[in-house]
């Protein structure tokens, strides 16, 4: 009897503690939609209005003084830029860092719960796009965002680099002469076994699979295409480990790898590439903006500011130092002469499900 | 008792005699206030909540969307193309590895424990590497030993039986991964069970004229039967939500399985958390009925209670002419499961990017990749954070799942069962969905421990668990009841005979877990890249942050790091252990 | 039937006593142990039928010569045969044969009994017939037929269904006994199979036991640290010590005759009386003692001079209160100091100058505290031991 007691006692104790802890429904939406005025946004609006000297003055001056900054990030090459901006001001930066839909949702998370834990959000496109439609974001206006090249001006958050989708071989499996021109020419049969693809890669196939149809090709002819190219592939996750086994020679062509995967690797000495020895890349190319937000509930939002402004001067130095492409046009270079495709983020946003589907669709006839 | 005693001489000191009433809940008080009671309650309590919090969440977002109540989560997920090819692998898979793992993994353990098999110390070695390797080292590591394409294996025993003998992008291969890589878990579960059986009920058996095999059959394994089912029903389980084996092996040839579709859905966004809900569901349903099974296979649980008040001198087998091929099965096994895969980490970790051994390969090595450790921002304050919160879930989960086991196993108390299913609850959840109900609850939770590190011990202690509760109860059943009942008798309060007599009876099975949480914890990604904050790194995260960065070589000295400093702690951990509880020789 | 030649086994010492003789070894002290004798030198023959004990304290080595016996040990060297099959058999150049515990064919009781929890009472016993290889294997009628017979026997037939656990400590006992004894083993090991029961049940088992041995005429190995047991059930008894056997022969013999003053004292109690050899008459020896010559008869013989021990059994000293007058040999005065009534005799502790010697008589002597007596001890049945 006591016993049986007890554990009631316990089990009782227990809910209510779990109840009290959740006062809603642990999956509902973010609760306030609207953009509504904030300390912080206020901040924006009066920097945005300033320029030149004074806004620098103005900004380093109220930053120095917040002496603090927050950020959440997926960017893998944070460590230099932080570095960087620590060295030149007097700020304190802690950074968290995650996949890009941890990021996403660990501010979904804080955010509808009131806790405001990063002043700035540095990750991909399409988990950006989502924190602005949440109204999450403030934007960032100024002579730095007037430079980026137009691709990366986005409602609400603006890019600082770009993340490239290129088709890379090995030099040793790929002779002089036989490196792929396009994305056709791997549907060719003599490509058998030895094309990789990438399992996650959606928003590359919508950005190409779009192109194609825009050239001209049926929705059909498109969908045919890929599965022809997907026949000769071998399905890999994560572009670290096919970068990693397109150096090992695994499979000899990637259709949608990061230039910079490449480029890092061929810089360690691997013998891999995405431009012939004359300079010639397979087009087009794929690109996706990587950008930088302004929480609207920041704590810090001077020290918020101050950071964009770093990533887009000074910072951009940095982002070419490890092999990737800038946002301002002139940091952008490597993609001068290339027939560029963008991703199509708000259709992806929008349509989801479909794309992700069509691409589940191809990547699963492949391989076979 | 002492109420109906007539008038007696009053030694309790009272101010005034109750009346039957007062006295019964002056009675209840007390026992309410007993540190048993309170234990039992206490422990109850911590499980269900830690259990709970996360399948709330899990439950919540399954079953309500914008509109209210509903299960177009299981049609959705359910209806989907292929989803019986997709069950079919999944199975075929986890059942696969189970197997693999469990024929192992028991073998290994009977060897080491129960026979004068040679090389026992490499069984050690053998037993806790691949289990600190992190699965996606361990499976790249396999890519490159016995890929079709550039396997070394394959490369070497070209001129014996031509190319491409072994082919590691198979679901076969697939099995043979997973089960290398699972082993341990059943080779630390069995070992704690033959530990504690008394040698003398396998030599009746023998003396009965009855053959080492027969006897394996007919005594052996019966006995230890708690350990076998509970090591296949976490096997099974652990195969099912492993991801990385088949992202990397079983997607090059679409051999797609049940945890690329929870991948799937929680990949978009919004995350489809009602699919990935209802995915885990089916997970939670076929470990509810194995739990199910296991407790009915442990109900008649004297029968399996080896260890008894009589005692009994472990005496190891003479296994005679055996021996040496008992010695090539081990040297073979410790080559496969460790000695492959960590040379080609420790080989790649030399390089700047892989390729295949040449002299050219040799010529370029360097230690780059561990200065570049060494010079990572956080290195030193991950580790010590992953050694405080390995070390610290290790010890909670072990020391709750034992009170846990003796509730489960022992006690009478109506509803113990509903702590052995809570306890199991998280091994079915995906890390993502366990890392939200965790932020979810403490973001708006009064207790300021958001943003702190003990959010994470509270997220390792709910994910590890149900591995803590079947090393406990594993052991737990192995102990008869009259080991306590004697302790009680002698006049031991619960506290003292379960302190001084169970804990170091369920010694090995508790070090067992201990060890095993403690190594698996340092790779824990899934949760923590949710959790922690700036400042609370671990180790995992640093490992991802190189993996993202596309540093591999990297990432294969840190991965060589982490070998090393886990041997280290588990030696001290077996060290410590080896002196309390059962003793071998 | 069963030959035991030179049997040895040693086993590593262990950390402890290692370290000890490592620390023992720095202190100057020559100890370098780092094996133990369990077994040392053991050799004996057990005839056909018989019961034969295997008897001494703990860590003596019986329990290990059982098992090596059995198969569950392998000695360093030496030779076990039963009947004309070899078990064991090393150490003296010639190919090592070591017959696996399972192909001797041997029954054992285990000390704990060994029950299988997970079966039944009849699957407990019929488990030896089971398992034999297909042609030996009897048929399921039979193997039944034959359980139940056993059952029968141990008076278990009415549990054999019941679950083995679900048995008294007695039912355990003569279960572990009915499944070593189900295929008929030419011979039986018994380890300290009554040790667990208590000391009612024990002395009922121990003549059921030694009623079966006979009736089934069963060749058995009975290891006990229990004198008692020994002398009530054996046919043959070694007494062992620290690995060597130190007396053999039948308990009768063992009891009378204790060569060692460690035997004397192990089995049985003992007046031990320090003397000096005097002289020899045939095997009649004279030893002078503190309290008076006595005279021996003695199979030992010891040299004239050297010190030896006279151990006497307290029934073999007589007490009276009227003296011989001298015609009596070994004939000694003393008082009593010391009375205790047994029930089913009386023990008297007399004073004899320095010494105390044990008296036990039938129940109707009772002699006073402070009384003088004489004490007559029968030279035949005394006994001359070495010093050690």
């Amino acid at each position: 009897m006591p016993r049986s007691l007890a554990f009631a006692a316990a089990v009782s104790t227990a809910a209510a503690f779990f109840l009290a802890a959740c006062g809603g429904s642990p999956t509902a939406g973010p609760a306030d939609g609207a953009p509504e005025d904030t300390a912080a946004t206020h901040t924006y609006q009066r920097i945005n209005g300033l320029s030149g000297q004074q806004r620098t003055d103005e900004l380093v001056k109220c930053a120095e003084e917040e002496g603090k900054l927050s950020a959440y990030t997926s960017n893998t090459d944070m460590d230099a830029m932080i570095e960087g901006f620590t060295d030149t001001y007097d700020i304190e930066v802690s950074v968290y860092r995650g996949n890009s839909e941890s990021v996403l949702q660990r501010v979904l998370q804080e955010q509808t719960a009131r806790y405001y834990g990063t002043d700035v959000v540095d990750t991909n496109a399409i988990e950006l796009n989502v924190m602005q439609q949440e109204g999450l974001l403030s934007p960032y206006e100024g002579e730095l965002r007037d430079a980026v090249r137009e691709e990366g001006k986005a409602d609400g958050w603006t890019a600082t680099r770009f993340n490239a989708f290129v088709i890379g071989w090995n030099t040793d499996l790929v002779k002089p002469g036989e490196e792929p021109t396009s994305f056709e020419d791997l549907a060719d049969p003599k490509w058998k076994g030895r094309v990789s693809m990438e399992i996650g890669d959606v928003d590359w196939f919508t950005a190409l699979y779009q192109h194609l149809v825009r050239q001209g090709r049926s929705e059909q002819e498109a969908l045919d295409l890929f599965k022809a190219v997907a026949a000769n592939a071998q399905i890999a996750k994560g572009h670290t480990v096919q970068g990693e086994l397109l150096s090992a020679g695994q499979f000899a062509v990637s259709v949608s790898a990061y230039s910079h995967t490449i480029d890092n690797a061929a810089d360690k000495g691997a013998h891999v590439a995405w431009k012939t020895a004359q300079g010639a890349a397979a087009q087009p190319v794929v690109v996706r903006p990587n950008g930088i937000g302004l929480m609207k509930n920041a704590v810090n939002p001077c020290a918020a500011m101050l950071f964009v402004d770093y990533e887009l001067s000074a910072g951009q130095e940095k982002i070419a130092g490890a092999n990737r492409i800038g946002a301002t046009a002139e940091a952008a270079k490597a993609l001068d002469g290339l027939e560029i495709v963008t991703v199509p983020e708000p259709e992806l946003l929008n349509n989801a499900k479909k794309w992700d589907d069509l691409y589940a669709e191809v990547t699963r006839s492949g391989s076979a | 008792m002492a109420t109906v005693t007539p008038a007696p001489p009053s030694t309790v000191p009272r101010s005034q005699p109750p009346g039957p009433a007062s006295s019964r809940l002056a009675r209840v008080r007390r026992s309410l206030l007993r540190p048993k009671t309170l234990i039992v309650a206490g422990v109850a309590a911590v499980i269900g909540y830690l259990a709970l919090v996360p399948l709330y969440y899990l439950l919540y977002g399954t079953f309500f969307d914008a509109d209210g109540f509903t299960l177009g989560a299981f049609g959705r997920v359910y209806s989907a193309d292929g989803i019986g090819t997709l069950i079919g692998n999944s199975l075929w898979f986890a059942f696969g590895s189970a197997l693999l793992s469990l024929v192992v993994g028991t073998t290994l353990a009977y060897l080491n424990v129960r026979t004068d098999v040679p090389f026992k110390p490499l069984f050690f070695a053998a037993s806790m590497i691949p289990l600190i390797i992190p699965g996606i080292l361990y499976t790249i590591a396999w890519i490159f030993l016995a890929s079709p394409d550039i396997g070394l294996l394959n490369a070497f025993l070209e001129p014996l039986v031509g190319p491409a003998f072994f082919d590691i992008f198979t679901i076969w291969g697939m099995i043979w991964v997973e089960g290398l890589h699972l082993s341990p878990i059943v080779f630390l579960l069995m070992v704690a069970a033959f530990r504690s059986m008394d040698p003398s009920l396998e030599e009746s058996a023998l003396m009965s004229g009855a053959s080492r095999w027969t006897t394996f059959r007919k005594i052996t394994a019966p006995l230890v039967r708690p350990a076998i089912v509970a090591s296949i029903l976490v096997m099974t389980v652990r195969s099912l939500e492993s991801f990385e084996v088949p992202a990397l092996l079983g997607l090059q040839n679409g051999i797609y399985v049940f945890t690329s579709q929870i991948y799937f859905t929680l990949r978009s966004y919004p995350p489809d958390l009602a699919g990935a809900g209802a995915l885990a569901l089916g997970l939670l349903a076929i470990a509810v009925v194995g739990v199910i099974l296991s407790n009915r296979v442990g109900k008649d649980s004297k029968n399996f209670q080896t260890v008894t008040g009589k005692g009994f001198r472990p005496r190891p087998i003479d296994l005679g002419r055996f021996r040496p091929v008992a010695g090539v099965l081990i040297i073979l096994y410790f080559v496969a499961t460790v000695v492959a895969p960590l040379a080609v980490l420790i080989y790649t970790s030399l390089l700047r990017f892989y390729v295949a051994p040449s002299a050219e390969a040799f010529r370029t090595m360097t230690l780059d990749n561990y200065r570049a450790l060494a010079e990572l921002s956080q290195a030193g304050t991950a580790l010590k954070n992953s050694l405080i919160l390995g070390i610290g879930s290790a010890t909670l989960v072990m020391l709750f799942m034992s009170v846990a086991a003796w509730i489960v196993v022992r006690s009478k108390i109506p509803g113990r069962g509903l702590v052995d299913h809570a306890a199991f609850v998280p091994l079915v959840i995906p890390g993502l969905v366990l890392g939200l109900g965790i932020s979810f609850v403490y973001l708006r939770s009064p207790i300021p421990i958001y943003g702190t590190l003990f959010i994470l011990l509270i997220a390792y202690c709910t994910r590890y668990m149900p591995y803590g509760m079947r090393y406990a109860i594993t052991s737990m059943h192995q102990i008869s009841a009259e080991l306590e009942e004697s302790a009680h008798v002698s006049g031991a309060s619960w506290w003292q005979t379960f302190r001084r007599v169970l804990l170091p009876l369920l010694s090995p099975g508790l070090i067992a877990g201990f060890i095993y949480i403690l190594t698996v914890s340092f790779r824990e990604l899934s949760s923590s890249i949710l959790l922690y904050s700036p400042g609370n790194e671990v180790l995992s995260i640093l490992i991802f942050e190189q993996f993202e960065n596309g540093s591999f070589t990297v990432l294969a000295a840190l991965g060589v790091v982490m070998v090393l400093t886990l041997v280290v702690l588990v030696t001290v951990a077996y060290k410590v252990g080896a002196k309390v509880g059962l003793r071998q020789d | 039937m069963l030959t035991i030649d030179n049997l040895v086994k040693t086993f590593e010492a262990d950390k402890k006593t290692r370290s000890q003789a490592k620390s023992a070894k720095a202190n100057g002290e020559a100890l370098e142990q780092t094996r133990v004798f369990a077994v040392d030198d053991v050799s004996f023959e057990v005839q056909q039928g018989e019961m034969f004990t295997l008897l001494g304290p703990s860590g003596c080595g019986k329990t290990t010569t059982l098992r090596s016996i059995a198969g569950l040990e392998k000695p360093d060297s030496g030779r076990i045969s039963v009947g004309d099959r070899v078990m064991f058999h090393a150490g003296d150049g010639t190919s090592t044969v070591n017959m696996p515990a399972n192909e001797r064919g041997l029954g054992m009781v285990f000390q704990s009994y060994a029950i299988w929890p997970h079966m039944s009472v009849f699957d407990n016993v019929g488990f030896p017939l089971q398992v034999r290889k297909r042609s030996q294997r009897p048929g399921k009628a039979e193997i039944a037929e034959r359980v139940n017979r056993v059952l029968e026997v141990m008076e278990l037939g009415h549990l054999a269904t019941r679950q083995a656990t679900k048995l008294s400590g007695g039912q355990q006992q003569r279960l572990a006994l009915a499944r070593a004894i189900v295929t008929q083993p030419p011979l039986l090991l018994l380890d300290e199979p009554l040790s667990n029961l208590d000391a009612k049940l024990r002395e009922s088992l121990r003549f059921e036991l030694k009623r079966l041995q006979r009736e089934l005429g069963i060749t058995s190995i009975y290891v006990t640290h229990d004198q008692v047991e020994a002398l009530a059930l054996s046919s043959h008894i070694a007494v062992m010590r620290q690995g060597k056997v130190v007396q053999l022969g039948k308990p009768r013999e063992i009891y009378t005759n204790p060569r060692s003053r460690f035997v004397a004292e192990f089995i049985g109690t003992s007046n031990f009386i320090n003397g000096r050899v005097a002289g020899h008459d045939g095997d009649c020896v004279t030893v002078d003692t503190t309290e008076g010559r006595l005279r021996v008869r003695s199979a030992v013989a010891l040299p004239v001079g050297s010190e030896a021990i006279v151990s006497i059994r307290p029934e073999a000293v007589e007490i009276s209160l009227t003296g011989s007058g001298g015609t009596e040999p070994n004939e000694w005065t003393g008082e009593v100091v010391n009375r205790a009534f047994l029930g089913d005799s009386v023990d008297h502790v007399v004073k004899v100058g320095k010494a105390e010697v044990r008296n036990r008589s039938n129940p109707n002597v009772s002699i006073e505290p402070g009384t003088t007596v004489y004490l007559r001890m029968n030279p035949d049945q005394l006994s001359l031991v070495p010093v050690d």
